[in-house]
């Protein structure tokens, strides 16, 4: 065990060491095209839920449609997904096609990681039926070419306790921030262990933190694909959402996913931010005592806001012997019939195509509706850039939680991550 | 004879070392070697500049210093509690090892939840005792309890290491010397002091220096409980080390920080070696 701990503290090194022996695995090598019945491929995703046996089935209906073999590998969470794809990239080991958080691409598509699908995508006859504010999450913004296909689709909203707005003279949810801001002093109530907004510092805070400021008219890049999220827009939400830190449960600034849920549950937080990642366990838990509403916006006008969200793609590696037959894999899972099964798997997604987003069964669903909702306007996610997993993943959370803290000032958390975003450091 | 083994130390120690420092010298993308280029000093000077990394060095300082020394002395304290006659000996010791062999993981997990602060069992408890009164103790949170509460952890998971050692070392010291001691008319003390201290130092030096390095290099708990946080609050040099390369996508950079965290337990490192030596001759 304690061998384990020693190689940990020098597994950068070390796999630095052992990847230098390995050899480039730069993308362009492998055929494309001709028969692929009978062809087997490796594909990685992480599981949300363990239980969940969705994606076997798809691949067993899959193979049953095409004759191609999809050997699928769910053994890493999320956490520790992109450390191992990582190493498999430079050990040239990677997968055919992997699922990848848009948060991730950025680097991959830099690197050359990621085989381009722009004509393959645009030429399959379900690119049409894919809604088309789904494209965006994995194109490139300056070259407009395609990465990925959209897949597991997620925007970000406010979770609220209905019970406690009602309780305490909050007849609906707050529309821009100011009012949000109003709002959770009437919900703070400490003495009786009730806070507002469990706002998570802590990891994959960045997530929350960005889609407020986006609804607060934060940009990550202008319309030629060049940073500007360092912006008058962004510190002034910035501020807002520092400001509601001090009516946040205790622990907040190092809170992750796990425990904002918790304190929703308990009633010890009023409000929180996610996506519909969240929503069966508090249903399950909480009944008709939660509710949903659009992050608060600047304006407070849905119309003029643009909404945050995050998807779960699905790639084709550059260094596959069977690109041809991964790319058929990766539509295949954006195919209508796919989307609905992956909707109504145990974790839940909105769907990407038009068709099943418009099935009764999801339109009806609060959590889904509102996604819908938000996903009507103006949508975006953190951008496709080299320099996206150093702001999400390295930069953000000391400097925010230094904020929180009175460490540092929240200009600095602005300037950095767009700093970050513009140098990948 | 020696050749197999020269082969092994050159191929798993000797190229990986020397292949790291020229990493720490090259701007290494993993996604992307053919692009890698020789930088210099570039990373060294980057990472002597901010400020993360001087967060990291002074935490890594208490962080190890801090555990390896209550370790020892509880550990001290239990090994002798441990070597005296009683009542079930045999089952308590078998208890105190628990701490020990229980996985990083799911120590870090346990304490995760006993520590939330609006849920967790600890605050529960002070509140039930009224010792906590005001806003529940954000115990990982606060920048200024974050480190010593790991630090709490940490020491709490090490002592059965040092109380078994310790132990094993006591267990064979003499008892004619200890006999011989009592008849001199020496107290309980004086025995500890002049006899059994010094038969037992070897263990217990040999003991801390592989404790410091190990502590050194060890952060799966704060990785799990604060990545690091709040505000570099607990971020240590190998876990700055992990997240740079990982997480930034900056391998040199990362590798940077590990040669400056093998000089530092290099030092350490000699005296373990000069310590083995001088119990081999002895």
């Amino acid at each position: 065990m304690k061998f384990r701990k020693g190689a940990l503290a020098v597994a950068p090194v070390l796999i630095a060491t052992l990847a230098a022996c390995s050899g480039a695995s730069d993308a362009g090598s492998g055929s494309s095209g001709g028969d692929v019945k009978g062809t087997t491929i490796n594909y990685w995703y992480w599981k949300d839920d363990t239980t969940d046996q969705t994606m076997n089935q798809l691949a067993a209906k899959f193979e049953a449609q095409t004759g191609i073999k999809v050997k699928i590998d769910d053994s890493v969470a999320q956490p520790k997904f992109y450390d191992k794809l990582v190493n498999a990239v430079a050990a040239g080991n990677a997968p055919d096609a992997t699922q990848l958080d848009t948060n991730m691409m950025g680097k991959l598509i830099n690197s050359h990681v990621l085989a381009d699908l722009t004509s393959e995508t645009k030429s399959w006859k379900g690119y049409d039926s894919v809604l088309p504010t789904m494209w965006p999450y994995v194109t490139d913004s300056k070259t407009k070419k395609i990465y990925a296909v959209p897949n597991k689709f997620l925007m970000f909203y406010a979770y609220y306790r209905k019970d406690i707005f009602a309780a305490d003279g909050v007849t609906s949810f707050p529309k821009t921030q100011a009012e949000f801001l109003d709002t959770l002093k009437k919900l703070y109530k400490p003495k009786k262990n009730q806070y507002a907004f469990d706002f998570r510092g802590g990891p994959n805070g960045q997530d929350q933190w960005a889609a407020f400021l986006v609804a607060g008219g934060a940009k990550f890049l202008d319309d030629q694909g060049n940073v500007v999220f360092d912006s008058p827009e962004a510190r002034k939400s910035n501020d807002i959402y520092l400001k509601t830190a001090q009516y946040a449960p205790p622990g907040a600034v190092n809170d992750g996913f796990a425990q904002i849920i918790a304190n929703l549950q308990s009633g010890a937080a009023s409000v929180i931010i996610n996506h519909l990642g969240a929503a069966k366990t508090l249903d399950k838990a909480l009944g008709n005592k939660v509710g949903v509403a659009l992050i608060p916006s600047a304006t407070g006008d849905p119309a003029q806001t643009t909404y945050m969200g995050t998807m779960n793609a699905e790639a084709v590696l550059g260094a596959s012997k069977h690109k041809e037959a991964a790319r058929q894999w990766v539509q295949f899972l954006a195919s209508n019939d796919a989307q609905v099964a992956i909707a109504k798997s145990t974790n839940g997604y909105v769907p990407v195509t038009k068709e099943a987003a418009a099935l009764p069964e999801f339109t009806q669903n609060p959590n889904i509706a509102i996604s819908l909702e938000a996903a009507k306007h103006s949508v975006t996610s953190w951008p496709l850039l080299p320099g996206t997993t150093a702001a999400t993943t390295k930069t953000w959370q000391p400097l925010f939680q230094g904020a929180v803290q009175g460490k540092n000032t929240g200009d600095q958390v602005i300037t950095a991550v767009a700093e970050s975003l513009k140098t990948g450091r | 004879m020696l050749s197999p083994a020269l082969v092994i130390l050159a191929g798993f120690i000797l190229y990986p070392a020397v292949n790291a420092i020229y990493v720490s010298l090259t701007d290494t993308n993993l996604l992307n070697l053919s692009a890698q280029q020789f930088v210099g000093l570039d990373n060294f000077i980057y990472m002597f500049g901010r400020q993360d990394f001087r967060d990291s060095l002074r935490n890594s300082a208490v962080w190890t210093f801090g555990n390896v020394t209550f370790q020892l002395v509880i550990g001290m304290i239990g090994a002798l509690i441990l070597n005296a006659r009683f009542r079930g000996r045999g089952l308590i010791r078998g208890v105190v090892l628990l701490p020990w062999a229980t996985p990083s993981v799911l120590v870090a997990l346990m304490w995760l939840w006993i520590l939330d602060p609006n849920l967790g069992l600890l605050n529960h408890l002070l509140r039930a005792v009224g010792l906590e009164q005001g806003k529940p103790i954000a115990w990982l949170a606060d920048q200024h309890l974050a480190l010593p509460t790991l630090m709490a952890i940490d020491i709490w998971q090490g002592i059965p290491f040092f109380a078994v050692m310790i132990l094993a070392a006591l267990q064979g010291v003499p008892t004619e010397l200890l006999e011989s001691a009592k008849v001199d008319g020496a107290n309980a003390w004086q025995t500890y002091w002049r006899v059994v201290l010094p038969l037992i130092m070897p263990t217990v030096l040999i003991t801390v220096i592989l404790r410091l390095i190990w502590t050194a290099n060890y952060f799966d708990l704060i990785l799990v409980l604060t990545n690091g946080g709040p505000a570099n609050a607990t971020l240590t040099l190998p876990l700055n080390s992990y997240i740079t390369s990982y997480k930034g996508g900056d391998f040199g950079g990362g590798a940077a920080l590990g040669v400056v965290q093998a000089v530092l337990l290099a030092v350490l490192v000699a005296f373990y070696m000069r310590q083995v030596r001088r119990s081999e001759i002895a």
